[in-house]
């Protein structure tokens, strides 16, 4: 928000203030945003509902968004105690953010649960909500890991319809992404895959013409990289050419 | 070391109970289970501990306020010892005189009944239910805790708020499962946006039958989970001392707000022997707790001070147990000060410097000089939509200064250029140290010049040559006749702003009123619950004939416990804000806002004065301006409860007027609902 003044809201500050200071009466047709309503109703600003969560690659909410509205994963420490999740998803709930992905599960110290999420928005707002679950009682600690450089993985099952013909082709798909065979039917593959969200994304698009039956997603775990390497620079053009 | 100083963001002004809270709260952090210690420690900066010889050093809860002056000059890092002569000393931990023997086991719900008395509880708001039933029994074989009862579960959770309001202490109410408890969540929700200390404690059917759909069940727990600040389900009777202790101390530290706890009436039949000394389980919260302010921090907010040339101070709520500091603030600096309608009272409305409110109604000056001013002190304020209206041209020229004990408030709104997130009471003991000890002066005398001009040309006022009663004279000579003496408390509107207007305040906890939620009915109620918490000082209720009908059978408790609750009612037989709105923006269309009888529009519908005989509540009407004054004397002056039904017009509208989502250059003047818009 900017709050210095500019020489344009001081001059037309100035030039209505001075009704003030001499006395006379403002102009009754004033414009207002809001017509004359409690609130002040603003045209639709729907950024937070935009965003397709559905989607294999989570509707593309990446690096590249101009506006910096982009996918921020969450990992939080709670105390392990009925009710905890549904707290800190309602603070979610309550402050208008989506949910793109949620895996919570126990954590390094008994008791305590570690629950890491992926939500869009701008690093503002993604900031603003941390404070607000911060207030929640039972979170012990929370971090946004999209900064720094993270480990990140996602279990996927992905069940596929494939007679006795196409099941070579969809092997071989399985084969390249290292994902393994875990129910064969006569007419539906189920595979597993562990990845990031790229490989699973990409997994599911090149599936999608022999017809995905179901799909069970775990969401994203992500754990703060100790060696700083940041792999999504790595996989850059820049570097490679560095080396060539 | 970093020492979560638990205290500084209890009320300090506030009772022997939330510091008896304080000191066991402590005593989890630094030692396991001995006796905690409440005596006021005192220690140097300068390396060496000099400590008072009683206490060992490991097991101690300090509050760590005071040292020589000349250390904090020596002192290079922090700035976290001062002489504060005048803060209040936690007294010696009294033994507890339980009513049972050590090792008899007893019932749930008398256990609940002696965790209450530990808090030093002493008057609760409850009413009794099938599920509840047992706490009601246990009350009864207590012999300090009275119970009000209300007649309405709205009507007591408003009255547990009014206690807490007017006193500083936790308000406790008590209701059955099912529609009891569900009759709770405005009052909850009232407390929760406004910061209000206060513990629920609901009744619920027995543990195998939650989640059946039981007769009278309502998962309470889950309904109120984001209007309270934290609420509990007990399902072990071991662990009602210890949860009751975490939720008295959770509703009063930090930012204060409601708590809810659930107990299962089979936990309340249980027998079982306590066990009084269980530490709390509140660590991450008591990590986060605000540190205590930094001497750094402190010299960058006077540096600011130094160089504006328009400072305003703009206060609210969080100084409601500042307002001794703020005061000598003011009279170091001479910054002048406008107050949200939550600070009201925090500083005298009758000294010269006090800009009164500021906001969608508030004063012409107030907002003029947060418009023009180049520095805005924000002490213990949130930046709501009904002071800011538009966010970018809210004080645009302004360097921000936010200084707010819940950190998640700093920057929510409007972006600060310099924030503090500590409680305002030792920051402003620090601001003032440092300003006395470097002899510091200011002058903003041709500020204040310029805002008494505007306060000269823009003054609040109303039609004063009718034959009629002005609103807002009755709310002037109300001040007049009481001396600005009794405690006022509103419902939602017109009434409303009018009171927060016409009323000079000059102390804190003087004014009651639904701040952020904006609840009707909330006046009667909350008279009673202040009255409760301060017996002898007058307390008058001015209410809006709209919102007095919802709580209305309150009359029958002010009666049958004698309160001295005075209502005035400025009556207008509309729903005056909302036909305001419609007068001016809606040309006037009125939309089921007329609240009389519409087949008799002569008569005054609904009668009051018979409801208040039929709840044997003196009362009187007052139709003519020459019999206004005796009226309200004979109010004030009848013992016990009384009704006075001022009759108004309904064309009066609250001005000055900041449409919402306006900035400075759109308020509104003059005008009311006589003409057409």
């Amino acid at each position: 928000m900017n709050v210095t003044s500019t020489p344009e809201s001081d001059e037309e500050t100035s030039r209505s203030g001075s009704w003030l200071v001499d006395g006379g009466l403002p102009s009754p047709s004033y414009e207002l945003p809001s017509k004359g309503d409690v609130y002040p109703v603003e045209p639709n600003e729907d950024e937070v509902w935009r965003f397709p969560v559905l989607d294999p690659d989570w509707g593309q909410v990446e690096d590249d968004e101009p506006s910096g509205f982009r996918s921020h994963t969450l990992s939080m420490l709670v105390n392990d105690a009925p009710g905890v999740l549904n707290r800190v998803t309602g603070v979610f709930a309550r402050r208008g953010y989506n949910i793109q992905s949620l895996a919570v599960g126990p954590a390094e110290k008994p008791g305590i649960s570690r629950i890491t999420t992926v939500v869009p928005g701008t690093d503002e707002s993604i900031k603003k909500l941390l404070t607000q679950i911060l207030k929640v009682i039972d979170v012990l600690k929370v971090q946004d890991l999209t900064h720094i450089p993270f480990a990140e993985r996602e279990l996927v099952l992905i069940k596929i319809a494939a007679s006795s013909k196409e099941r070579r082709d969809i092997l071989d798909v399985a084969a390249i992404f290292r994902a393994k065979t875990v129910d064969l039917s006569d007419h539906s593959i189920t595979l597993e895959m562990t990845g990031d969200l790229e490989k699973a994304a990409a997994l599911q698009r090149l599936l999608q013409q022999y017809g995905i039956v179901e799909v069970a997603r775990t969401g994203r775990v992500a754990l703060v990289r100790e060696s700083g390497v940041n792999t999504k620079y790595l996989g850059t053009q820049e570097l490679v050419n560095k080396f060539i | 070391m970093a020492l979560p100083t638990l205290h500084a963001s209890c009320n300090h002004g506030a009772s022997l109970h939330t510091k008896h809270i304080v000191s066991g709260g402590h005593d989890r952090i630094y030692l396991l289970e001995s006796s905690f210690l409440a005596r006021q420690s005192f220690r140097c900066t300068s390396g060496t501990q000099r400590l008072s010889a009683e206490k060992p050093r490991k097991s101690f809860s300090r509050i760590a306020w005071a040292a020589a002056e000349t250390d904090i000059f020596t002192a290079t890092a922090d700035f976290q010892e001062l002489e504060i002569p005048s803060f209040p000393r936690p007294t010696p931990p009294q033994s507890f005189k339980s009513r049972f023997a050590d090792d008899q086991p007893r019932k749930g719900s008398d256990i609940l009944v002696e965790a209450l008395e530990r808090e030093g509880v002493t008057d609760v708001f409850a009413y009794p239910g099938g599920a509840s039933m047992e706490i009601h029994q246990a009350l009864t074989r207590s012999s300090s805790i009275r119970n009000v009862l209300c007649r309405h579960e709205q009507g007591e959770v408003f009255a547990a708020e009014g206690y807490a309001r007017a006193s500083g202490k936790v308000g406790v109410c008590i209701a059955t499962s099912g529609p009891g408890a569900t009759n709770l969540v405005t009052g909850l929700a009232d407390a929760m946006l406004d910061s209000i200390p206060m513990v629920a404690i609901t009744g619920q059917v027995p543990r195998r039958m939650i989640g059946t759909d039981a007769f009278q069940e309502t998962p309470i727990v889950e309904v109120t989970r984001s209007i309270t600040k934290h609420n509990y389900l007990i399902l072990n009777i071991e662990d009602i001392p210890r949860l009751i202790r975490e939720a008295f101390y959770l509703a009063s530290s930090g930012r204060p707000g409601p708590v809810l706890v659930d107990i299962p009436k089979d936990v309340q039949q249980q027998m079982s022997i306590p066990d009084w000394n269980q530490p709390m389980k509140l660590q991450g919260y008591l990590e986060r707790l605000p540190k205590p302010p930094q001497l750094s921090q402190l010299e960058q907010i006077l540096r600011l001070i130094s160089n504006s040339r328009r400072p305003v101070v703009y206060c609210g709520g969080g100084c409601m147990n500042s307002s001794k500091e703020l005061r000598e603030f003011i009279d170091l600096t001479g910054i002048p000060v406008t107050t949200t309608l939550m600070g009201l009272g925090v500083f005298p409305s009758s000294d010269e410097r006090c800009l009164h409110m500021l906001g969608m109604h508030g004063t012409v000056y107030a907002n003029y000089s947060v418009d023009k001013a180049d520095l805005l002190l924000a002490f213990g304020v949130r930046f709501d939509d009904r002071v800011t209206g538009k966010l970018e041209t809210f004080a645009s020229r302004a360097s921000i200064v936010h200084i707010d004990v819940d950190s998640a408030e700093i920057g929510k709104n409007k972006q600060p250029h310099v924030s503090l997130c500590a409680d305002i009471q030792p920051a402003l003991v620090g601001i003032n140290h440092l300003i006395k000890s470097r002899n510091l002066s200011f002058d903003f005398s041709a500020w204040m010049k310029e805002l008494n001009e505007q306060k000269l040309k823009w003054p609040l006022n109303y039609p004063k040559d009718e034959d009629f009663i002005c609103p807002q004279q009755a709310i002037e000579l109300l001040h007049e006749v009481t001396q600005g003496n009794a405690i006022i408390t509103t419902g939602v509107g017109q009434h409303q702003m009018w009171a927060a207007q016409w009323f000079k305040y000059d102390k804190p906890r003087q004014w009651l009123s639904s701040g952020g939620l904006g609840a009707m009915g909330f006046g009667l109620p909350a008279a009673l619950g202040a009255a409760v918490a301060n017996p002898g000082v007058p307390v008058v209720d001015i209410d809006g004939d709209g919102s007095f009908l919802m709580n209305i059978q309150e009359l029958a408790t002010i009666y049958v416990e004698q309160l001295p609750v005075k209502i005035m009612i400025l009556n207008n037989q509309h729903l005056g804000m909302v036909v305001q709105w419609e007068d001016r923006f809606y040309k006037g269309n009125r939309a089921h806002t007329y609240l009389g009888d519409p087949r008799n529009e002569e008569t005054i519908f609904p009668d009051f004065l018979k409801m208040a005989e039929g709840c044997k509540v003196p009362s009187a009407r007052v139709v003519k301006k020459s019999d206004l004054r005796k009226a309200i004397e004979l109010m004030l002056e009848t013992p016990g409860p009384y009704l006075l039904d001022v009759i108004v017009p309904h064309q009066e509208h609250v001005l000055p007027m900041i449409p919402s989502g306006g900035s400075f250059n759109d308020i509104i003047t003059e005008g009311d609902g006589r003409r057409i818009y």
